[in-house]
């Protein structure tokens, strides 16, 4: 029996190599890691006609410039490890990207690869018809059509990798050529390298190539070759050479290759209706428009406001009254006046409160969770994305500030992300004006007591100003700060699909299950304390409890934004987690009707803006504390609350004045 | 660059470019250049993997949850 022989397969990600992989080895794998590095590595064995091949899955890149760690494992294991036959898996459906691919490896000098064009069976429904063996005289490479998921074409492409094991096939490849300046620069640098050491391990053309490229590695190899006066001759002359481009070397090697497939595919493929306009497109170019996708955007968020307060409040009434019910019973149980007050008033009063809004929470999550997995959320973000931009925010703002949506903590750990200094200073301090889910109970609550028409439209403006604010700043912060640098980018979009229910429900039970879980434990611990603040030394009332006293203390200022001494104090408690606003007013007046009476739709409103604006939560002025300093997290609590005052002061002014 | 050399531009050149100036969808730059979306993708992913473009994806594989220390805490990045 002869040796094992090692088979490598090498290809774009997702083009079926695993399927492959396992439809070749069934069983017998092993799954490590691949030296030094946490990526996988596969191996498994097959045998055919008594002889035995060990296949390594390689893993999947696009292409083999050494930018990632994938890049590097694969192209390192192609050139140092010689495998006996490299299978380079092609998806028949997306040739070019596949074929830059090939013609990397190819470019190595390697002898001994074949095609699996898999997803054959596809290719026709598609509307692209492949002549398989056109294409193998065309590139010089053998071609095995196959479909690794049906397990077709399996038994040729063993025959054709034992052939090739054994010396019996050739591969003699078409090598893509560049521009003549390039060209000639790749002769100029094979003569330096002819006859060196080098020259007898790889490829003097694929070094050559690689060294216009500014490969690191290859530079490394030829820097021990040839030292550093030769080295640094070589890439003087790239310099002169890309100087007269204009543009990366790189770019235009890379652009020439793409030439250069596109020159060979309409030898061995056939094209029929490819380029079709999907519903999915069409849609897109609406909701992804700068005008009519926020058009859209401002549509589809009144309706999810709409939906949340249309089921939300009476289920909120009935939890509310179930809340109240559950008090009155207990009152009579409690012969203690001091527990009494504490349960009924402190406990049941706050925590109740802020607990009845639950079914609000829920259904917002829900609603969001809709559109996250119908695909929306994608393109709404993208339209937003458009405006930051606008306001002079770094491209890398989008993700962090999206997330803040959620909550500010992460999104401004997200900000990680951001290189520019300056820029992700901007982005965090920002942050905390983006309404966080703890913000939506406030914003649910103040319109559902207080409003009791046109709620969504109440509730989506305070959303609008809030981000308003938010971009205002950023655009004021980074005329002062920063100016925004553009990152070119793509926006990955899902495709349009009927959200999984399931999935959708469990999603927004276990995000709205932490509402549950703050109210037992923040909340709990807040509307205890408001309850002895409101009842010592003396019942609120008298004037001489502590809630009084600080709320005075505080009411002159509040007052300029038509809020009393109880808003202020409210104000003060959801400082430490924002739904203690809610805590404070059911402590203070422990029924929806008494809260409703005790201020005016305006105030109310000024007072959903101003707890929207005013200072981040205790967690996330840990974040900033901890993403930018002591300095940054007091300047974002002074900044905030002089903004907040601001736009609360100027609201309810120009109402009243209305 | 010497007479007779021709620059070669491709659709790589193509897509960069219309990325640069604002297109951000694939969609969009395939109805702009009048070819499919599978091309423009396929020259996304290798501008991508050269490091000339960015693409985002709003998916859970970017939620920074991970690095968050609240997140024992916190029910939020479950979701």
């Amino acid at each position: 029996m002869g040796r094992t022989r090692v088979v490598a397969l090498a290809g774009n990600p997702n083009v079926g190599k695993t399927t492959l992989f396992n439809a070749l080895t069934g069983m017998r794998q092993h799954v490590g890691n691949w030296p030094g590095v946490t990526v996988e590595k596969k191996e498994g064995k097959f045998t055919y006609n008594g002889e035995t091949f060990l296949v390594v899955d390689l893993p999947g890149t696009y292409s083999l410039t050494a930018h990632s760690i994938d890049e590097i494992i694969t192209r390192n294991f192609l050139l140092n490890s010689k495998p006996d036959v490299v299978v380079n898996v092609v998806d028949v459906t997306a040739l070019m990207r596949n074929l830059y691919l090939t013609f990397e490896i190819l470019e190595m000098g390697l002898k001994n690869v074949v095609i699996a064009l898999n997803k054959f069976d596809l290719a026709e429904k598609k509307g692209i018809k492949v002549d398989p063996r056109r294409m193998a005289e065309v590139l010089g490479v053998p071609v095995v059509p196959i479909s690794a998921k049906s397990g077709e074409g399996l038994e040729e492409l063993k025959e054709t990798i034992a052939r090739m094991a054994r010396g019996e096939l050739k591969c003699e490849p078409v090598l893509p050529t560049y521009d003549r300046a390039v060209e000639r620069e790749i002769e100029h640098i094979s003569r330096v390298l002819e006859g060196t050491d080098l020259a007898k391990r790889y490829s003097v053309r694929w070094l050559a190539v690689k060294l216009l490229q500014r490969d690191d590695d290859v530079m490394k190899l030829v820097l021990r070759q040839l030292g550093k006066e030769k080295l640094d001759e070589i890439m003087r002359h790239i310099g002169e050479v890309e100087e007269r481009y204009g543009r990366s070397i790189d770019l235009v090697m890379a652009s020439s290759r793409y030439e250069f497939i596109d020159s060979l595919l309409h030898r061995f493929v056939e094209y029929e209706n490819v380029v079709v306009t999907s519903f999915t497109d069409q849609l897109d170019r609406v909701l992804t428009h700068p005008v009519y996708g926020l058009i859209a955007l401002a549509i589809v968020f009144y309706f999810v406001f709409k939906f949340v307060f249309a089921l939300g409040m009476p289920l909120q009434s009935l939890l509310a009254k179930a809340f109240s019910d559950l008090g009155s019973w207990l009152a009579p149980h409690i012969t203690s006046s001091l527990l009494r007050g504490l349960v009924v008033q402190g406990i049941i009063g706050g925590v109740g409160t802020v607990l009845s809004f639950f079914p609000l929470v829920f259904l917002m999550f829900f609603a969001l969770a809709v559109l996250e997995d119908t695909g929306y959320m994608a393109r709404a973000a993208l339209v937003l994305e458009d405006i930051m931009r606008k306001f002079g925010l770094s491209g890398k703002s989008f993700i962090p500030l999206i997330l803040g949506f959620g909550c500010n903590v992460p999104a401004i750990m997200a900000t990680r992300s951001i290189d520019d200094e300056k820029a992700r200073l901007v982005t965090v301090l920002i942050n905390s004006f983006i309404p966080c889910s703890a913000r939506l109970s406030v914003i649910s609550f103040i319109t559902a007591v207080f409003f009791s028409s046109h709620r969504a439209l109440v509730a989506l403006s305070i959303y609008a100003i809030a981000v308003g604010v938010a971009f205002l700043m950023a655009w004021l912060l980074s005329r002062f700060v920063v100016r925004g640098e553009r990152a070119p980018f793509v926006m990955e979009l899902p495709e349009y699909a009927v959200p999984p229910w399931k999935t959708v429900l469990l999603h927004s039970w276990e995000r709205s299950k932490e509402f549950i879980k703050k109210a037992g434990t923040v909340i709990l611990g807040g509307a205890i304390f408001m309850w002895f603040l409101s009842n010592y030394p003396e019942p609120v009332g008298t004037g001489k409890s502590y809630a009084e006293a600080i709320g005075h203390f505080l009411a002159p200022y509040v007052s300029l934004m038509g809020l009393d001494w109880k808003a202020a104090v409210s104000l003060l408690f959801g400082v430490i987690a924002k739904e203690n606003v809610i805590a404070t007013y059911g402590v203070l007046y422990g029924s929806k009707t008494a809260i409703a009476g005790a201020m005016g739709q305006l105030q109310a409103y000024v007072l959903a803006v101003v707890t929207t604006l005013y200072v981040p939560c205790i967690a996330t002025m840990a974040a900033i504390k901890g993403e930018a300093g002591w300095k940054w997290m007091f300047f974002t609590v002074a900044y905030m609350i002089a903004v907040a005052s601001l736009v609360g002061i100027l609201i309810w002014h120009v109402g009243t004045w209305l | 660059m010497a007479r007779g050399d021709v620059v070669v531009m491709s659709l790589l050149d193509d897509v960069l470019r219309l990325v640069r100036e604002g297109h951000h969808t694939v969609a969009e730059i395939a109805a702009e250049l009048g070819v499919s979306r599978e091309e423009v993708e396929g020259a996304v992913k290798l501008l991508e993997s050269m490091g000339y473009i960015e693409v985002r994806r709003l998916g859970k594989e970017d939620n920074p949850c991970s690095s968050c220390p609240l997140r024992k805490v916190c029910g939020f990045s479950k979701g």
